[in-house]
């Protein structure tokens, strides 16, 4: 430890003493250099001398850069911070706006699938409605087959639900196939444009009839074929090809599709004209099975019916024979009766004789033979969601007339 | 001594700009908060009345002249209301803590930072008392809109006050002191 000399000591306390001094005398300086210009600044504005400024201006003077670097500092500054929160809540806003367009381009999706759904089941309850008859069945498409040659598919459907073999299939008022390999819970269908399918059918403008077969597995088309027909007819392109109810127990009159083009051959066996089918087998979702079985006395009326060429002796003192075309011909319901009963009316001793002609267009069904004709629902003839148009009428005249030959004896 | 004085000058400048240019931009429900008072309630508690006097007289003088809203009220009002806070919750002299003590009181000071947010309260609390009774002279009558920006403004030029003592007693070396005790 040093000890300080007595003349060190002093010299100490006078340093302390001298910078008490300066700092007393610097806080003096300070107070009274703000209390001047305090004072100044309140003379100004009671006097309203601009003297007492010099000093505001100067002050103002000084601090005026310095405030202005200062400030635009500052902004700079807040402006980046502002842009950051502009930023983040751009990212936000953008955030939600991109999960709002999902959910509602989700929502737009389902709205869509929905009104589809809708659409099939308005047409599949028209058809069901219009051929109640029918005692028609939805079922769902379960399967398909993936081959090139076959066109089959399975449907949720089978012997529990009354389905049974060769019963007509159709989707939005058209024929798409006939039922096999019936089991318990489904059933298969073999569609029209399957090779191995074969259903008889007319051109319900002429009343041509015939068999149609599909062409897939000949030329690897979704096309059917129309083969036996009458050599003396050409059918339009564009005709209505529907079921003729001849052969399985195919309700008449189901749409199959429309003539696209009369491809005829040599041979009569091989003459065929192209159908275009009217069911869109690229998107077959839900099907009606008309599970239509005519009865035992219906299908001996059809087969006595085809019969219709038979000789009718007249009542007359000179009988003659009537070789009468039915207009029933490809009809499922017997030949109605005529009218009138035809007489002898000899007119100058050589006239010819006509036989009444039936008086129904399209014969009614009676109670003995039922004849159930196909009805096109009313909403898919004007356009259905496939974009095809079926024939107007359910019940196509027939065509041509009667045809009545009478010969007369020679008296 | 020439060090904490350009430090004091420094911030003597700092608060004045702040106050003209940040205190703008930090407002919340439309109601800024006075950055000047709540630096000068800082300095109240960390430096004393003296520098609280040169500090709230300079800002005042500075505001008056460069943003001259009402003559003459910002050269009273800020050294007034900054005197104020500064007389209730500055540190006590040796002399009135022994005195406290010899009546038996127990003779302490408050924590220094619980003293600058009090200090900021009163302070603004007078501002905004003095401003509002201002208004009320001038022949509009007050509501609750007045009394809620007033609150608002005492709150948080308080909680700016108790915010900003962190950084400038750091600055000033008030925590330097402490420890070397």
């Amino acid at each position: 430890m040093r000890l300080h000399g007595p003349k060190t000591e002093r010299r100490k306390n006078s340093d302390s003493r001298s910078k008490h001094i300066l700092r007393r005398v610097l806080l003096t300086l300070v107070t009274l250099v703000l209390l001047g210009l305090a004072g100044m600044h309140l003379l100004g504005l009671i006097t309203l001398d601009n003297r007492y400024n010099i000093a505001e201006d100067t002050v103002a003077s000084v601090l005026t850069p310095l405030q202005s670097g200062f400030s635009s500092v500052v902004e700079s500054v807040v402006n980046y911070l502002y842009k950051l929160k502009l930023r983040a809540n751009l990212e936000i806003a953008y955030n939600n706006l991109k999960q709002e367009n999902e959910q509602l381009v989700y929502q737009a999706m389902l709205a869509d699938e929905l009104q589809k759904k809708l659409t099939v089941y308005e047409d599949l309850y028209d058809e069901i409605s219009v051929n109640e008859s029918m005692n028609p069945l939805v079922a769902t498409v379960i399967e398909h087959s993936s081959g090139n040659y076959f066109s089959v598919f399975t449907i949720n459907k089978g012997s529990n639900d009354g389905i049974k073999e060769l019963m007509a299939v159709t989707m939005d008022g058209a024929l798409v196939g006939y039922t096999y390999n019936v089991s318990e819970t489904k059933a298969s269908v073999r569609t029209i444009i399957d090779s191995q399918a074969s259903i008889a059918a007319l051109i319900s403008s002429t009343r041509d009839q015939g068999t149609v077969r599909g062409t897939l597995g000949v030329d690897g088309t979704a096309m059917c074929r129309m083969y036996y027909l009458p050599d003396d007819h050409l059918p339009r392109p564009g005709d209505t090809v529907v079921t003729s109810g001849v052969g399985m127990g195919f309700p008449k009159g189901i749409p199959i599709g429309t003539v696209r083009e009369s491809t005829r051959g040599m041979e009569s066996n091989k003459s065929y004209i192209v159908v275009e089918p009217t069911v869109d087998f690229e998107h077959i979702e839900y099907v009606v099975v008309l599970r239509y079985q005519p009865d035992a006395e219906a299908v001996q009326a059809r087969a006595d019916s085809s019969d219709s060429l038979a000789y009718t002796p007249l009542e007359t003192s000179k009988p003659i024979p009537t070789i009468q075309i039915g207009s029933d011909f490809y009809q499922l319901a017997p030949t109605p009766e005529p009218t009138a009963t035809p007489t002898a009316s000899p007119i100058n001793g050589s006239s010819l004789l006509t036989t009444p002609a039936p008086s129904a267009l399209a014969p009614a069904a009676t109670n003995g033979n039922q004849s159930i004709e196909y009805q096109v629902p009313s909403g898919l003839s004007t356009g259905n969601s496939y974009g095809f148009t079926l024939a107007p009428t359910a019940t196509p005249t027939p065509s041509p007339p009667p045809l009545d030959v009478s010969v007369e004896e020679d008296q | 001594m020439f060090k904490k004085g350009i430090k004091f000058a420094i911030l003597t400048l700092l608060c004045y700009l702040l106050q003209s240019t940040l205190a703008q931009y930090l407002s919340v429900w439309d109601v800024a908060p006075d950055l000047a008072l709540a630096i000068i309630a800082v300095v109240s508690v960390a430096l004393g009345r003296k520098y609280t006097f040169f500090m709230s007289l300079a800002v005042g003088y500075l505001l008056e002249v460069m943003l001259p809203a009402l003559d003459y009220i910002n050269l009273i009002l800020y050294p007034v209301c900054a005197m104020l806070g500064a007389l209730a919750f500055s540190d006590k002299s040796e002399r009135k803590l022994e005195e406290e003590r010899s009546m038996g009181k127990r003779g302490g000071n408050l924590p220094a930072h619980l003293r600058t947010l009090l200090c900021a309260m009163l302070s603004m609390l007078v501002f905004e008392a003095v401003h509002l009774l201002y208004i009320y002279l001038s022949g509009i009558q007050l509501d609750f809109g007045h009394y809620r920006r007033a609150i608002i403004s005492v709150v948080y030029t308080t909680l700016l006050a108790g915010i900003l003592q962190f950084p400038i007693r750091w600055w000033l070396g008030i925590y330097k002191l402490k420890r070397a005790r």
